[in-house]
């Protein structure tokens, strides 16, 4: 079997048995089909370093610290075991559920740690990095997002796509053009490499209340996806962005959006919030995010 | 980006209850310790109160290890007996201020990492040198007194370690509160004459103000105060950071250094402003913090809260407490502190591990200082390396008769320890034509190296020898002198050609 050290480049699908698991998976095997990549199913294993012994006697006898790391150590190390052997089954179920359709290029990769951390260490493995908006943290689908996705879409130098729902075919893609760096990337990858394949319909979307602005915004677009065989759509609209999006995906019943992301510090985005943030709480389909 | 670095929702609310429950039991632990280092350091007790109270608050915005407890501590105590003795407390105000400046500054400048500098012995000598100071600075308390305070003490000492035997509530109630109330209740009850926690000082009533020390700005106070405040910001950041990694490991996270050297800074400074004493991270406290389920800043910041409306509402019943309750508690603590494995260990571990170790705890214990004792530890474990790595050399002697040339072939470390024993290497009396120095497979590593060999090959000139030295670029490119990072096998290489 291919080891994750051998391996160059690949799609990775990150997994920890949370409710979008499969969803991840099933989108993560499209993707690196049309990429013919390898899939690589990850799982980490993160330590929460809390216990559940908890002695409030406050005292501290002689040789207490080794005692207590015993104590500690050994507890984490039955917790881990179980936990580990449960994600593996749920790897080795996923990894049958890929075979089974057909595609044998998939290895399946157990990692220590956060996911945030080991994205970080397999960084230039990464063509694209899938994973649920849901961890098993967040059970609870609040609109809130964990601050370890917003860690890895900002420093995680890859296209890294959010699932949000059930697995359903793709069959049109939009992207929401508004001519900064990122979302030039998002029309690169999305619009003229075969990251979702060659037969989606394109949406290219730039909301903007100024008309001659939108003209040029969308020429520079059409520059960048040069191919004039592909299926694409230019729409320009007016109005607030967000609505306009959300009421775009809505009429044209749109399978997956793509984005550039944080555009704006980490300082300036929690004062005034971030348009990225809003569009993850808000928007019902997964989300294609680039730098 | 700095707000959200010091707000993490994940490393402040991940374990609410845990941390509620151990804040309390922490800030229980706390009180009796922050009065009885206040005590050591010869101020009144709500110096160490309120230190205790802004160095956990501040510390668990900005500190670099989630779950660890700092406040007032004995280690600091200790070296600030003299400062306050022969100038008064605004000195020592100013001190703490300054030591969380230069400790600020270590932050900057990364100089956490200087902590691998220092030997796991010394560590451990450290830790027990601690424990024994603790331990030491109890006995005023228990000479010259009447032996009700012997009784009382060794009553406390009891419950301490008896109750959490108890099924059920033993593991629920702390035991050292059980302690105070239950001596408390006894020398009230029976009217026993002997001293109490209001006899050594004054207690906090008012919540701490922001104030600025009352001291002459100028040099010579600068002078007085730089070296208490380097003292200070070494040991405050050298048991911080220890206390940082023996935390790092019973929960088997990670935590940033040197963040926590800056946070460390920030403490003292707001302490000083606040009328607190220098303190920084308690290995006792952390470790009960831990045992009692604590894991995030919500704990630590908890404790300090706590304490704060315990002493303030509670200050009269406070100062009733006698001193043997304290002293049984303190007693604890220096137990509780010290590496009992160290002691085990002493058995199978090289002698000079061991004497670096015994060396240190001296060392502190003779001048009171953990700063001292601690350089001695690293100058000697040093020592004992250099000795150690200068063993690593050889040389192989050949001698070819038709050219009458003798060949000197050295293997290893040439250094200021070794250089000596090179030159040692060179039969001078005989009588040769030629000699052949190969230094292929040698390393030399500083000036002294160089030193020796040029001493070697004018010697063998004189007595009237052609000498031809092989592989001395080899050689001599090991002699570095930065601080460069050789971690690929082509850098080493390159370096330690031949080898």
């Amino acid at each position: 079997m291919q080891d994750i050290k051998s391996v160059k480049k690949a799609v990775f699908a990150c997994v920890d048995g949370s409710k979008y698991s499969e969803a991840v998976c099933d989108y993560a095997l499209h993707v690196a089909k049309e990429l013919n990549l390898t899939l690589v199913l990850l799982n980490t294993i993160e330590h929460s370093g809390i216990s559940s012994i908890t002695n409030l006697s406050g005292s501290i006898a002689l040789g207490e610290r080794e005692t207590l790391l015993q104590e500690l150590s050994e507890e984490d190390a039955l917790r881990n075991k179980e936990t580990i052997a449960r994600q593996r089954e749920l790897l080795k179920e996923l990894k049958a559920r890929v075979s089974n359709s057909g595609y044998t290029n998939v290895i399946i990769s157990q990692r220590h740690g956060t996911l945030y951390e080991n994205l970080k260490e397999l960084e230039n493995k990464l063509r694209v990095v899938i994973f649920g908006l849901f961890g098993m943290g967040h059970m609870d689908d609040s609109a809130e997002i964990g601050s370890h996705v917003e860690d890895i879409i900002r420093d995680v130098d890859a296209p890294i796509i959010l699932i949000n729902k059930e697995y359903t075919p793709i069959k049109n893609v939009m992207i929401a053009f508004n001519g900064e760096s990122g979302s030039s990337r998002a029309l690169e990858e999305v619009a003229s490499s075969p990251m979702l394949g060659r037969e989606v319909k394109r949406y290219v979307v730039n909301v903007n209340n100024n008309k001659s602005k939108s003209d040029e915004l969308i020429k520079h677009a059409k520059e960048i996806i040069k191919d004039d065989s592909l299926n694409c759509e230019f729409i320009q609209k007016s109005g607030e962005a967000l609505e306009s999006i959300l009421d775009c995906i809505d009429k044209k019943s749109i399978d997956m959006l793509a984005i550039g992301s944080y555009s704006h510090g980490k300082l300036k985005s929690a004062i005034f919030g971030s348009f990225t943030t809003k569009l993850i709480q808000n928007v019902k389909i997964p989300l294609i995010i680039l730098k | 980006m700095l707000l959200q670095k010091y707000l993490r929702k994940d490393e402040w609310f991940s374990n609410i209850k845990g941390d509620t429950l151990a804040g309390l039991v922490v800030a229980l632990a706390l009180i009796p310790e922050a009065i009885a280092f206040s005590i050591i350091a010869g101020v009144d007790p709500k110096v160490g109160l309120y230190a205790s109270f802004c160095i956990a608050v501040v510390i668990s915005f900005v500190g670099g290890r989630p779950g660890m407890i700092s406040a007032a501590t004995g280690a600091m105590a200790l070296l600030m007996v003299t400062l306050v003795k022969e100038y008064g407390l605004e000195y020592l105000l100013a001190a703490t201020v300054l030591t969380g400046i230069l400790q600020m500054i270590a932050g900057y400048f990364k100089l956490g990492r200087l902590m691998s500098f220092v030997p796991r012995a010394v560590v451990v000598g450290f830790v027990n040198a601690l424990a024994i100071l603790i331990f030491m600075a109890q006995l005023p308390e228990l000479t010259n007194v009447t032996w009700h305070v012997y009784a009382l003490t060794a009553a406390g000492l009891g419950i301490i370690y008896l109750f959490p035997y108890i099924p059920k509530i033993g593991t629920l109630l702390p035991s050292p509160l059980v302690t105070i109330v239950a001596i408390t209740v006894v020398v009230v009850l029976f009217g026993i004459d002997i001293r109490t926690v209001g006899d050594m000082g004054e207690l906090p009533d008012t919540l701490p103000m922001f104030l600025i020390p009352q001291i002459p700005f100028n040099f010579e106070t600068l002078m007085i105060i730089l070296p208490y405040s380097v003292s200070l910001a070494i040991v405050g950041l050298l048991e911080s950071l220890m206390t940082a990694t023996i935390i790092d490991d019973l929960t088997d996270t990670k935590s940033d250094k040197n963040q926590e050297c800056s946070g460390q800074g920030m403490a003292n400074i707001a302490s000083g402003f606040m009328g607190g004493m220098a303190g920084c991270a308690m290995i006792g406290q952390s470790v009960i913090n831990v045992k009692s389920g604590g894991r995030a800043r919500l704990s630590t910041f908890l404790a300090g809260v706590f304490l704060l409306i315990m002493v303030v509402f509670l200050s009269d019943l406070i100062s009733i407490i006698p001193m043997a309750a304290l002293v049984a508690v303190m007693i604890m603590v220096s137990i509780g502190t010290f590496d009992w494995g160290s002691v085990k260990r002493l058995k199978t571990l090289p002698l000079s591990t061991n004497i670096v170790m015994l060396s240190t705890v001296i060392v502190v214990v003779w001048t009171h200082n953990l700063a001292l004792g601690v350089f001695v530890g690293v100058l000697l474990a040093s020592l004992f390396f250099a000795n150690k790595i200068s063993h690593f050399m050889y040389s192989q002697t050949s001698y070819d008769e038709q050219t009458d040339t003798k060949e000197y072939k050295i293997v290893g470390q040439v250094f200021f320890n070794s250089a000596d024993r090179f030159v040692e290497f060179f039969d001078f009396k005989e009588v040769v034509e030629n000699v052949t120095i190969d230094l292929t497979r040698a390393n030399f590593w500083d000036i002294s190296a160089v030193y020796a060999l040029d001493k070697v090959v004018i010697k063998l000139r004189r007595e009237g020898a052609n000498v031809n030295i092989i592989g001395q670029n080899s050689a001599t490119s090991t002699i570095i002198d930065r601080f460069g990072v050789h971690d690929k096998p082509e850098d080493i290489e390159k370096v330690m050609g031949g080898h």
